[in-house]
């Protein structure tokens, strides 16, 4: 009885589990998928996708010269001695942005507004004065970033240099 | 007999789970490894780099035929670039190794400006020799210490990544690598000095002052007032303003929002300079409607604007045209001069030809009264000069800014070579070919590259 009891038990533990480890793997899968289309579709111009792919990852919910902000940092970095001299090299720079690290810049094809916002970027645009770092004053951030020469904050972001 | 087959069923289970765990395991390990060898590449690339700029340092200041040395230069250029890369691909985390990269770009971009200077048929300096020999000091110091980390990666003493994935050990130890490095950065900060020199990495670059900002301080009212004096209004809507906040950048600023009536969000943004409160840019976010209007009469419409808010004298110099807005860039133009770096943008809205954009940093940054050089070079001089294949379609004369913001007065030669088409920028001066721009027309705009 008691043997019984114990093994049903280990069945209850183990069956959502192994049904779990079976499904991450699809999820993987699944969402390699979804990646290849997006790309298939928009592969015409990769500095214009990846630039709204990151103001997708970094600043969904900012008013929209924030989102601009956001994408000409990346461009101002990408003119700066201090940091790798194309967009793509700015952008996967290894842990320079969390939506990078964490693959939120996979997780959503870009909206409207931020193609629109990585164009106004692209056409020369900088709401924020040739700054070189943003961040969210709401959030934890690396006491060092506040030693940066702050130039304006829109929306959530701060900006600076 | 059914106790056996509770068992049987235990057994299974038990074993697939393991299976899992070691099928995920064993995939996180190679993920770990491929992610530890793209490291690993990084790294030693990056120390050939750093030897090799070394040596090729040291052949510049050595060789006495001008071939050679532009041949040096650029592969110097070339290396720091590459050492660029390299380092920017090193998994360094938050640490701060922007020193690092700067001297990389400045190296390379100081020993371009060498070789553009020999090609030129100019003399090196002194000057410029010590300041080769210094970068040699400090790549040559930066080369040993690179070696030293070596020796202890060749040991297996470090590792890049310290196993964050492996199954029940999710702590990350600290990176022994990257705190090296930050520390060889650090050093560098504080012995490499700023220099400066003919290129876009130079250190006075970044450090433009504004020169088209003239006037006294003005306060928070009359912000908002100008803002909403300026803003392209044809529906006479009523806004209320407010101060958003301040920008602190090259020109300190009023940022001010402009809000309908009754909306919860503001509809335009913009930034007043603090003294003399010029608007340095605006935008209108109201949505777009289809197209109405044709692109000659918003190019109208964005000009009168501009007179209308005291810039007159502009010539539309170029247009692009995207998701039912026109952006069209303005330069003013002096003696029949154009002036490219005080250019504004204009941004027109095609359904009823609004003014939903307005970008004039470049006019701030750069407008002021100029004294041009004399112009030594004649008309029919720059038509021997250009390339016989080009067929001249109009010579004009313009200032043009250089990549280290030094600006340049040249004839602006608009040719074609066979259907494509491309703007060559001869110096009024001296004669010296200065930029080939290439013209992409497309259906959205001219474009140049």
């Amino acid at each position: 009885m008691r043997a019984r009891r114990s093994i049903s038990i280990l069945l209850v533990v183990l069956i959502p589990l192994s049904i779990f480890l079976f499904c991450s793997r699809n999820i993987a899968r699944r969402t390699l998928q979804a990646r290849t289309e997006d790309y298939a579709v928009s592969s015409w111009n990769g500095d214009y996708m990846l630039l709204a792919r990151l103001v997708s990852g970094e600043a969904r919910g900012e008013p929209f010269p924030g989102q601009v902000g956001v994408a000409a940092v990346i461009l101002n970095r990408a003119k700066h001695p201090k940091f790798p001299p194309t967009v793509a090299g700015v952008i996967f720079q290894p842990g320079a942005f969390e939506s990078v690290s964490n693959g939120q810049i996979w997780a959503s094809y870009p909206s409207r507004s931020n193609f629109n916002a990585a164009r106004e970027a692209l056409n020369g645009w900088d709401p924020t004065y040739g700054s070189l770092y943003f961040w969210n004053p709401y959030k934890w951030v690396s006491p060092w970033v506040w030693t940066r020469r702050v130039m304006t904050q829109i929306g959530r972001h701060v900006f600076g240099k | 007999m059914k106790r056996a087959y509770f068992w049987i069923i235990g057994i299974l289970l038990a074993g697939g789970i393991i299976f899992g765990f070691w099928s995920i395991s064993k995939r996180a390990y190679s993920a770990e490894n491929a992610l530890e060898a793209s490291y690993q590449r990084g790294f030693f690339e990056l120390i050939d780099q750093v030897n090799n700029l070394n040596l090729l340092i040291s052949k510049s200041l050595v060789t006495s035929s001008d071939a050679q040395r532009i041949m040096t230069f650029t592969t110097i250029w070339h290396q720091a670039e590459g050492a660029r890369t390299s380092l920017s691909q090193l998994p360094l985390g938050q640490r701060d190794m922007t020193n690092s990269q700067k001297f990389f770009a400045q190296l390379g971009d100081f020993s371009y400006s060498l070789s553009k200077k020999i090609v030129n048929g100019e003399e090196v300096t002194t000057d410029e020799w010590k300041k080769m020999e210094n970068f040699k000091k400090y790549s040559q110091d930066l080369s040993r210490k690179l070696r030293e980390l070596q020796n202890d990666v060749a040991a297996g003493r470090i590792k890049w990544e310290n196993r964050a994935y492996a199954a029940g050990k999710m702590s990350k130890l600290p990176q022994a690598m990257a705190d090296k490095f930050a520390v060889i950065d650090q050093k560098l900060k504080e012995e490499a000095p700023t220099i400066t020199y003919d290129g876009p990495f130079s250190d006075h670059v970044e450090n433009v002052k504004p020169m088209g900002v003239t006037g006294s301080a003005i306060t928070e009212s009359k912000a908002k007032e100008i803002a909403a004096d300026f803003v392209d209004n044809p529906d006479k809507y009523r806004y209320d303003t407010g101060i958003a906040g301040r920008a602190r950048g090259n020109i300190p600023a009023y940022s001010v929002e402009l809000t309908r009536k009754g909306a919860s969000a503001p509809e335009v943004m913009m930034d007043v300079s603090e003294k003399g409160g010029n608007v340095i840019w605006y935008l209108n976010t109201r949505a777009i409607g289809p197209q109405k209007i044709d692109l000659k009469a918003s190019v109208d419409r964005a000009r009168a604007f501009l007179s209308s808010r005291g810039f007159a004298g502009m010539e539309a110099t170029g247009s692009l045209t995207q998701d039912g807005t026109i952006t069209i860039t303005f330069v003013p133009i002096l003696n029949d001069i154009l002036l490219y770096p005080d250019f504004i943008k204009v941004e027109v809205a095609l359904d009823n030809g609004q003014i939903v954009g307005f970008d004039g940093a470049g006019y701030l940054t750069f407008h002021r009264t100029r004294s041009l050089p004399h112009i030594k070079i004649s008309k029919s001089e720059v038509v021997n000069k250009i390339n016989k294949n080009l067929k001249i379609n109009r010579i004009r004369l313009a200032l043009i800014p250089d990549s280290a913001m030094k600006e340049k007065l040249c004839y602006e030669v608009d040719g074609n070579l066979k259907d494509e088409r491309y703007l060559v920028y001869i110096n009024a001066e001296n004669g010296l070919e200065e930029q080939i721009l290439k013209i992409v027309e497309t259906e959205k705009g001219t474009m140049t590259m």
